[in-house]
């Protein structure tokens, strides 16, 4: 799987981060930035939960060839 | 007018004073005095078990309905546990309303001010209604906000009641089954379906809502036992013919032939503050329809539910008009509405009426009831209208400087209340003249606008003062040889269950 992220979406509420940090953080500006943007299994359901997360669906998982 | 203790609550005006039970003389100012309505939303309606919606407004996880309790707006939600919730519908940031809408299904409530979010089926947080973030938290606050502490608020209790979901601000009140007591037989009326199927109703969808310049009281006050009114209030609509039977039968349906089944109507009077129009022993059949069909399904579902009461060892009575003290009023019959009276102020109301159905009746059933419901109530409603005329007037002549001088009379039947088999409670002498349902009701509301204690308030309404002076009268008057009231034996039946 891949994570997505919109910037123009973000507010930076950083619930991913907290969640996943390993993928998520936030760049100067408090907006999300991804680390790695791939997902293996054993991270799918920390990633998952990061995106659910987030109050305004600015991340999302998509599968890879999408 | 009659001498009171000094209350115990915050040295506000005591209005006590204004409500003069045992003479039955009650102030016209209780109905536009700014102190008093601000003092009924301090200590009346934050304390008092509130009507809030159904649960069949909110079937499935992450269903919202946007209620009041008084001064407050709130949120019904359901988790994703199907556990119902009343939370505050405020940001804890700066107040503004979580969520904008009447209804509708969502994971998050988002402010539209700064954007703090709150989670609500239960998915994302372990606490529906809790803060789940806020914008630029980083910088906002680094890692220092707690966000267990700035969830929504919520109601301390909250009961589902057979679908009737009710809510409690204070977690030292009552619970709901103690604050309803016996009363709770008008509310199995309305909650269950027209055969007796338990709980077996559910709401038109959409709520009517529309505002009157009538103190809330009056409301109340109509439904909770006024039978007296009908014959003038509502003669047009009689002569008009909007009920069950047509034109030439009743608004409500009553059968010109009952069949002897009904021993004759006594209101019940609660010293909790609710009141009903009727009793349990008042068994009135369902109507007689114009159209056969529709007459088919209520002649089944009454037989249905005779049967399955009687084997219960309960009586058939207890379709209202009622209310819920303070401002739940309904109907269990012919309409099946509910009324909540929402203050706005002293002299402005918000009114809203739910219509319940059976959740198995057929379309044409539906239909006609959805009719009948919009012909009798509601802001087009004829007998809606006609109430809310006398409602809106009687306020603006509680204003009057000369009039406010001269208190209202409710001395109907003062002092010749009969016993009740239910607890804490007393019948009217009469089925359509006796006040004595109003009298409690204020009474009540004196003690709590008093901002009485829980324990004074618990202790007050422990034993019906009204129901032993009876009782003590009745067996002077007969050791005496005279048996002065003439015993209206009114049977209410096992209060078993």
């Amino acid at each position: 799987m891949q994570i997505k992220a919109d910037v123009g979406k973000c507010q930076g509420y950083g619930n991913c981060v907290d969640l996943d940090p390993e993928h998520f953080d936030l760049d100067d500006d408090g907006l999300v930035v991804l680390l790695r943007t791939s997902v293996d299994e054993a991270e799918l359901e920390k990633s998952g939960a990061a995106v659910r997360s987030c109050p305004v669906q600015a991340v999302w998982l998509a599968d890879d060839d999408a | 007018m009659t001498t009171v203790e000094e209350p115990t609550g915050t040295g506000a005006p005591q209005v006590r004073n204004l409500v003069d039970v045992k003479n039955g003389e009650i102030s016209r100012e209780i109905f536009i005095d700014e102190q008093i309505f601000k003092n009924e939303m301090e200590n009346l309606f934050p304390r008092a078990w509130l009507f809030v919606g159904h649960a069949t407004q909110v079937p499935e996880p992450g269903d919202f309905f946007s209620s009041w309790m008084g001064a407050d707006p709130v949120l019904l939600t359901r988790d994703d546990k199907g556990e119902l919730h009343v939370l505050l519908n405020s940001c804890r940031h700066r107040g503004m309303r979580v969520c904008r809408y009447d209804e509708g299904n969502t994971m998050q409530f988002t402010c539209p001010y700064h954007a703090w979010s709150y989670s609500i089926d239960g998915s994302l947080v372990d606490t529906p209604g809790a803060l789940h973030g806020v914008p630029q938290q980083k910088a906002a606050y680094g890692t220092n906000l707690e966000r267990e502490k700035w969830g929504l608020v919520r109601a301390a209790k909250v009961h589902n009641y057979k679908g009737l979901v009710f809510a409690n601000w204070d977690p030292e009140a009552p619970s709901f089954d103690e604050y309803v007591g016996d009363f709770h037989w008008w509310l199995d009326n309305l909650a269950d379906a027209f055969d007796g199927t338990e709980g077996g109703t559910e709401v038109f969808r959409g709520v009517h809502k529309w505002r009157i310049r009538s103190n809330w009281k009056f409301v109340s006050e109509n439904f909770l036992g006024d039978t007296y009114h009908g014959a003038s209030t509502h003669a047009s609509v009689e002569a008009v013919g909007i009920g069950p039977g047509g034109k030439g039968k009743r608004r409500h349906g009553e059968r010109q032939d009952q069949g002897g089944f009904s021993k004759g109507r006594m209101k019940t009077s609660f010293r909790r503050g609710h009141g009903a129009s009727d009793n349990l022993a008042y068994e009135i059949p369902y109507p007689e329809f114009a159209e056969a069909d529709l007459d088919e399904y209520f002649v089944a579902a009454w037989e249905k539910r005779k049967q399955k009461l009687e084997a219960e060892g309960r009586l058939l009575g207890g379709r209202g008009p009622a209310t819920l003290f303070p401002n739940m009023s309904f109907a269990a019959g012919f309409p099946r509405t509910i009324l909540v009276a929402h203050p706005i102020s002293p002299t402005e109301t918000e009114v809203w009426r739910w219509y319940l159905v059976d959740k198995d009746a057929p379309e044409n059933v539906r239909d006609w009831l959805r009719r009948y419901y919009m012909r009798y109530a509601g802001p087009a409603g004829m007998t809606e209208q006609d109430d809310m005329e006398n409602w809106d007037y009687a306020t603006e002549a509680s204003r009057g400087v000369i009039a406010r001088r001269y208190p209202y009379n409710y001395q109907q039947g003062l002092g010749q209340e009969t016993p009740s088999d239910l607890d804490g409670s007393v019948h009217s002498h009469h089925a359509i003249a006796g006040e004595v349902n109003a009298r409690a009701f204020y009474r009540r509301w004196a003690e709590f606008v008093d901002n009485l204690s829980w324990p004074e308030l618990n202790k007050l309404a422990e034993v019906d003062d009204r129901a032993m002076e009876r009782a003590a009268e009745t067996t002077t008057d007969v050791a005496d040889g005279v048996k002065v009231l003439d015993a209206v034996d009114v049977v209410d039946g096992p209060p078993a269950k």
